[in-house]
């Protein structure tokens, strides 16, 4: 009897590392939260019904329609992994995220769609030689590069038979990308020519005193995606101030109708304000070389880039260490960190090359339309900080329009056409046009530019009557002549007053403006262009 | 003990299946092959029972006719593997076995689809080996069809690809093999051979990318092009810009394209050479071809059109050379030159799931798509960039990129036409080709018969469709299904007044009948390459058009002209001329004949005359007659109104013959740009009658107008005299200190500065126009603007450049009174100048 109450005993005893060695949904320890948003591209779509899993663990979650997921995670970790993945889509992957016990940290990714079903749905692996709670001192590389540390990267991709890195990228505080004006705000160093063999990267310290994170990105032939994170401390030298409070903080989002500008061949952040100010000498009449393009990212004709531009001006004797960018949208209880940069980072000169504030471009996939959210400006120096008062913006939905008439391809236009557009997605004010090109079979002549302007949210229909302002270089066009003619237009939230100035405006959605009448920087140059011949008329 | 080993199995169980509910499945495990039951989607003779607590599976599984493959004792659940006597469906039907709770089949869980066909068995698709390491990175052969192509037998060789690009990489190991020489240097205007080295831009490296896509090398080194054997002849089309960065020029684009079709030795066998050689001397046209090329490859690409651009690509065309264009990357549906020309296969950009790339051009022009992007294929080698002589460069020395864009789409095709000339040449008995089959239209009609359409195609994204290199190849060997030859048509607009005369800039539109096809543009050029008034339309479809006729351009000549239109008909083959007389409002010199000093045109002193250079002969030289006094200076100043006209003055003593005085042009200006008009100011010795004598010696032409101004000069302005505010207007005026200008004289004057602003006051009556004129020396120093203002500063006329930099208006004042005339530069912050000038007031003759 006794012997076998010990028997029994000793199966139990026995059985009790293989419970222990059990993995998945019996994880008892401490756990935390990491949610975010995933998007297709930066400040792109939201992508819904996303596979999230924490790898090795038994924690799964889906996004839903915002691309929003919130699932739990094993604390106190040496770094967690998540997964990303969807049928149809690459694989993204990020390793070294880190949280305690009950924490909800954020971490947003993007997930693209995949490239080529042949290649494999893997995302690369990578390495670099900083660990987790290293110390990298901002140092004068060679004279030349003020503020600077070194890291080592490398990598490799799932079946290099197949498959090849296209872009990598080290950045601190968050991941950096291929776009240059969307990721203007974000310190980081972009190689477009990475192979995965080992190579040296220059990163630059300036704006961090203190713990901060180190991300490595890099994207293959795929569109799969891996992110390392490391948590380091960094060290600048470069002289600071005690920080004051920044003063004037607007906050600007800016929906555009064009996700095939942002990559290689974009703008960095230097801004001139002209908005609505239609300026016809802007129109310039360029001959364009094909770029060779080597990484536009995806777009689709009427998807849209959104990100809002916070800007603010700082009015001390010397600069403080770093400005770091608080947010909170409608519904949440608190502001939270988005972003650090530092104050060169930010700047914004005019074309005297004078210093006149700055501006922090946010590109944030959880910026949505219709949603009021707000910004704050610390500034930073060591553990001193002042913050600015809040502003915001609320972004607007996509506008679309359509060229209606005269269509492409028609014959026998009449020789003062109608150019008529037709809009969706419209908010209080319109600024629209057409610009009428004489290109078809004649060098170079700008017809018209022709200018309009609704503050009727109920007006989708805009027409303008060629030469309707005199300023036209042909009363009438030529009969049997071939013309085209594209429209330009704008919405925004702001309102008209007495004087017929714009006041209020703190968002705006472009539907088409492949010539940057409105002065962003670049254009929306995704737009129907249509080609007509006129009749013989009278 | 029953109880506590119950408790204790309980209890186990229990423990057990919670930590392990998830790591458990009741499917397959992970087998590398699983078959699947044809036509099911259940693994083929296995079969998942369920069976009560206790009972043995293994009793069971031998009941239903088979064995226990995997036990699963925790969920009382079993793999059985069944006998080949017995099937699933049925084992399954035996639900009545004492000890089984259920059967089901072992269901294959449906995994993300594969594709059917493996990169390892792609490679053994091929007809021989595919040496090239990287060839499973080059996706776009699979959607090329290429592999297809190359098992037809045609690999492109013999066939000379001209890649007008920038300078290629000529000694990269993936493309050295199959370089072509010599070819051209349009910058340099020199041969490219093969010792020459690179032509070290720095950032040229998109020709070798372009060149690749076309005909990369079948090696063991890197991928290879959709034609990997055909020749690569570079043109190079890039010269060096301020920045010491590529930048395309009209002069590459021009020079390459007419050595494509003339060859080294510049002689046409169809228009002969430039020194005067017979087309029949001709040597270096490709066998049984016109050309030095058969294909040329474009991409580039502008958003206007250009008159010599479209003469090139006409005059290639004319010389039989097929011409391959990338669509453009806006990606709008607007205009693209060369894209957009007559009889030019434009293409558009795919990605692997067949739709086209977020950056590739739609609309109606297109003719196919090919794939554009992640495009691995070479590029110019690091080494060649920092010894452009290649002494750096060493045998692993092989750079290769992903690379995106129309630009590489463009090439795969030029590619696959390579394949398609190969195919179908003409061949002598030992194989050597002696001629082509197939017409630039004829390989245009193939690639889009034999395109593909995938599931979401829209012909404004993909024109025809993606193009299937095997197929298309395979209908080019087939004789019996040659696509009818291109037809060509060639439009002379012509003065209906004088046929003579061949009008430039007429716009041309070719609309089909049916609407199934495109429309064409093309414009009537100015002689550069081929006559004036000549515009064409080569290698279109046979068919039914309306051609609309629309006058020359009625910005760019200011001629007023009707407009006509005409239906033809072309047929396959054809060659259609058609001449379009048009009625064009053209100037009639009221001063005529004043060919001879017995004839001259009286002038006076504040006069402005209006005349042309034209007669019904083969020159017309102009003489006025003007009483002078003696001391008196005069400014006699011509303006061209509107032509070609290139004159000389001649200021002749009464004698009518002696020459006081000559000038041909009034300012040096680059030696490229259109020479300014003669002006001169004379002081007379005696008082008596002179004469001025305009000559040209361009040809003569119904629009040649222009005007002579005859005024006293005066003297020179004083300063302070005014001011304003400038951009490229002036606005603001300031009349305090205005000098005085009276019709008939002429001042001197000088903008000190870029802010300078000369303001004149003048009586003016409301009979009269006047015409006010400013003439400069110094080349764009000062860029003048001009302006009328009425007493109260509201601004009556404006203008900036009338005739290159120099401002002239012309007004006729509402009434009788005082104006002020403000003088200063364009300055609008992007420019700004200064310098001296010489201001006239006279009254134009009306007759």
């Amino acid at each position: 009897m006794q012997n076998r109450k010990y028997l029994i005993l000793l199966v139990y005893l026995l059985l009790i590392p293989f419970l222990s060695a059990c993995p998945g949904g019996g994880f008892n320890g401490p756990k935390g939260t990491i949610e975010g948003f995933v998007v297709n591209r930066k400040a792109g779509t939201a992508v819904a019904d996303v596979q999230v899993q924490v790898n090795g663990f038994n924690f799964s979650a889906k996004t839903d329609s915002k691309g929003f997921y919130s699932i739990q995670a094993p604390a106190n970790n040496k770094g967690v992994t998540l997964l990303f993945s969807k049928t149809g889509y690459a694989l993204s992957k990020v390793e070294g995220l880190s949280l305690s016990k009950d924490e909800t940290i954020t971490y947003d990714t993007l997930l693209p769609e995949r490239f080529d079903s042949f290649l494999p749905t893997e995302a690369p692996s990578l390495s670099i030689n900083v660990s987790d709670g290293a110390v990298l001192n901002g140092t004068d590389l060679d004279k030349q590069t003020p503020d600077a540390f070194k890291v080592k990267i490398s990598g490799s991709v799932s079946k290099p038979e197949l498959n090849g890195f296209v872009y990598a990228d080290v950045s601190l505080g968050k991941a950096g990308g291929n776009s240059g004006f969307l990721n203007s705000s974000v310190p980081h160093t972009g190689i477009f020519n990475f192979t995965g063999s080992e190579q040296e990267v220059i990163v630059f310290a300036t704006g961090f005193d203190g713990e901060t994170s180190l991300h490595f990105t890099a994207y293959d032939s795929n569109n799969n995606r891996t992110e390392l994170i490391r948590h380091v401390t960094v060290k600048s030298n470069v002289p600071v101030a005690a920080p004051v409070a920044p003063s004037n903080p607007s906050a600007f989002a800016i929906t555009f109708g064009d996700v095939g500008v942002f990559g290689t061949l974009s703008h960095t952040a230097n801004l001139t304000k002209t908005l609505h100010n239609v300026n016809k000498q802007k129109l310039k009449q360029l001959i364009a070389t094909r770029p060779s393009g080597s990484l536009s990212p995806q777009s689709f004709l009427n998807e849209v880039v959104t990100w809002a531009e916070i800007s603010f001006t700082y009015s001390a004797e010397g600069l403080p260490s770093a400005f770091e960018i608080y947010r909170k949208k409608e519904g949440e209880s608190d502001f939270r960190l988005i972003g650090r940069a530092s104050p060169f980072q930010l700047a914004v000169f005019n074309s005297n090359d004078e210093l006149v504030g700055f501006t922090y471009i946010d590109p944030d996939p959880s910026l949505e339309a219709g949603v009021k959210t707000s910004y704050r400006i610390d500034a930073v120096t060591g553990s001193s900080r002042k913050a600015s008062v809040e502003t915001s913006t609320t972004p607007l939905a996509p506008l679309l329009v359509t060229a209606s008439s005269p269509a492409d391809g028609s014959v026998d236009v009449s020789r003062t056409p109608t150019y008529s557009m037709t809009l969706s997605g419209r908010n209080n004010l319109v600024f629209y046009g057409a610009v009428v090109f004489d290109r078809v079979q004649a060098e170079n002549f700008s017809e018209w530019l022709g200018f309009g302007a609704s503050a009727d949210p109920a007006e989708s229909t805009l027409s303008l009557t060629h030469n309707d302002d005199g300023t036209a270089t042909l009363e009438q066009l030529q009969a049997f002549h071939a013309y085209d003619w594209q429209p330009f237009a704008l919405t925004s939230n702001g309102t008209l007053d007495e004087n017929g100035d714009i006041v209020g405006e703190t968002a705006i959605s472009i539907a088409a403006d492949a010539f940057d009448i409105f002065g962003i920087g670049f254009g929306v140059t995704d737009v129907t262009v249509n080609t007509f011949v006129t009749g013989k008329g009278n | 003990m029953r109880f506590f080993r119950f408790t204790f199995l309980t209890l186990s169980l229990f423990i057990l299946a919670a930590c392990s509910k998830t790591a458990i499945t009741p499917h397959a495990t992970p087998a590398p092959v699983v078959k699947l039951d044809p036509g099911k989607s259940y693994v083929a003779q296995e079969l998942i029972i369920g069976y009560e607590a206790g009972q043995n599976p293994e009793k069971l599984a031998a009941q239903l006719g088979g064995s226990v493959k995997s036990n699963w004792p925790q969920i009382n659940a079993a793999l059985i593997s069944l006998s080949d006597s017995i099937s699933v469906e049925k084992a399954l039907s035996e639900q009545n076995l004492k000890g089984l709770r259920y059967s089901q089949p072992n269901y294959a869980k449906i995994l993300e689809p594969t594709p059917t066909v493996s990169a390892a068995q792609m490679r053994s698709l091929a007809s021989s080996t595919i040496s090239d390491p990287d060839f499973d990175k080059q996706w776009f052969h699979r959607q090329l069809n290429t592999e297809a192509a190359w098992d037809l037998g045609a690999t492109g060789k013999g066939i000379r690809i001209g890649i007008q690009d920038d300078f290629i990489d000529l000694q990269h190991p993936d493309l050295a093999a199959n370089m072509f020489y010599p070819g051209f240097d349009g910058a340099s205007l020199s041969l490219i051979t093969k010792t020459t080295p690179h032509n070290g831009i720095p950032d040229a490296s998109h020709g070798s990318s372009v060149a690749g896509s076309a005909a990369a090398v079948a090696n063991s080194v890197g991928g290879r092009g959709s034609a990997f054997e055909a020749s690569i002849v570079p043109l190079n089309h890039t010269a060096a810009g301020e920045d010491g960065l590529g930048v395309i020029t009209d002069g590459g684009v021009v020079f390459t394209s007419l050595f494509a079709a003339d060859g080294p030795d510049g002689i046409s066998p169809i228009f002969g050479g430039l020194n005067g050689e017979a087309p029949t001397e001709d040597t270096d046209s490709a066998p049984g071809t016109k050309a030095y090329v058969h294909i040329v490859n474009m991409s580039w690409g502008g958003r206007f059109y250009s008159q010599i651009t479209k003469d090139v690509m006409d005059y290639m065309l004319l010389h039989g050379i097929v011409l391959v264009a990338s669509a453009g990357n806006t990606p709008d549906t607007g205009f693209q030159e060369p894209t957009w020309f007559p009889g030019i296969i434009s293409v558009a950009a795919t990605q692997p799931d067949g739709g086209r790339t977020d950056f590739s051009n739609r609309g109606k022009q297109l003719t196919v798509a090919a794939p554009g992007k992640n495009i691995w294929v070479p590029t110019t080698r690091a080494c060649t960039f920092e010894t452009p002589d290649f002494s750096s460069c060493t045998a692993g020395d092989t750079d290769y990129t992903y690379i995106s864009g129309t630009s590489f789409s463009s090439p795969l095709v030029s590619g696959v036409v390579a394949l398609m000339l190969d195919a179908s040449a003409l061949r002598d008995g030992s194989g050597k080709i002696t001629g082509m089959n197939l017409g630039p239209a004829q390989v245009r009609q193939i690639l889009e018969q034999t395109a593909n359409k995938p599931a979401d195609y829209s012909f404004d994204a993909l024109g025809y469709g993606i193009v299937d290199a095997g197929k298309a190849v395979a209908m080019a060997k087939d004789a019996s299904k040659r696509p009818p030859a291109g037809a060509n048509i060639i439009v002379t607009s012509v003065l209906a007044s004088d046929e003579r005369f061949g009008l430039g800039s007429v716009g041309l539109s070719l609309i089909s009948v049916d609407g199934n096809e495109a429309s064409e543009y093309a414009q009537t050029g100015f002689g550069q390459i081929f006559g004036t008034g000549m515009g064409f339309f080569f290698q279109v479809k046979p068919g039914a058009y309306r051609l609309l006729v629309s006058g020359p351009n009625e910005v760019a000549t200011g001629a007023v002209a009707d407009a006509q239109e005409l239906l033809i008909n072309v047929a396959a083959g054809e060659t259609k001329n058609i001449k379009v007389a048009l009625n064009v409002e053209s100037f009639d010199d009221p001063n005529e004949p004043n060919d001879t000093t017995a004839t001259a045109s009286p002038i006076g002193v504040g006069q402005t005359v209006t005349a042309s250079v034209y007669s019904s002969g083969d020159s017309d030289t102009d003489i006025y007659s003007l009483d002078v006094t003696s001391g008196t200076t005069y400014w006699i100043n011509v303006d061209s109104v509107s032509g070609f006209q290139d004159l000389k003055m001649d200021i002749l003593a009464s004698d009518g013959s002696t020459v006081l005085a000559t000038n041909e042009n009034n300012r040096k200006q680059p030696d490229d740009e259109i020479l300014p008009d003669p002006a001169l100011s004379f002081t007379a010795a005696s008082t008596s009658k002179v004469f001025i004598r305009l000559s040209n010696s361009t040809s003569i032409n119904p629009f040649n107008v222009y005007q002579l101004d005859i005024s006293t000069l005066a003297g020179t302005e004083s300063e302070p005299n005014g001011s304003a505010s400038l951009s490229c207007d002036i606005t603001a005026p300031d009349f305090t200190g205005a000098n005085a200008l009276a019709p008939g004289t002429a001042l001197d004057a000088e903008l000190a500065t870029e802010t300078d602003v000369d303001i004149f006051s003048s009586s003016l009556s409301k009979d009269a126009t006047y015409v006010i004129d400013l003439e400069t020396v110094i080349n764009l120093n000062p860029d003048t603007v001009l302006a009328v203002f009425a007493g109260d500063g509201s601004l009556l006329r404006q203008n900036d450049d009338f005739d290159y930099q120099d401002s002239r208006i012309f007004f006729t004042p509402a009434v009788t009174g005082n104006y002020f005339i403000a003088a200063s530069n364009c300055n609008d912050g992007d420019q700004s100048s200064k310098g001296p000038y010489r201001i006239s007031l006279t009254t134009l003759v009306t007759q």
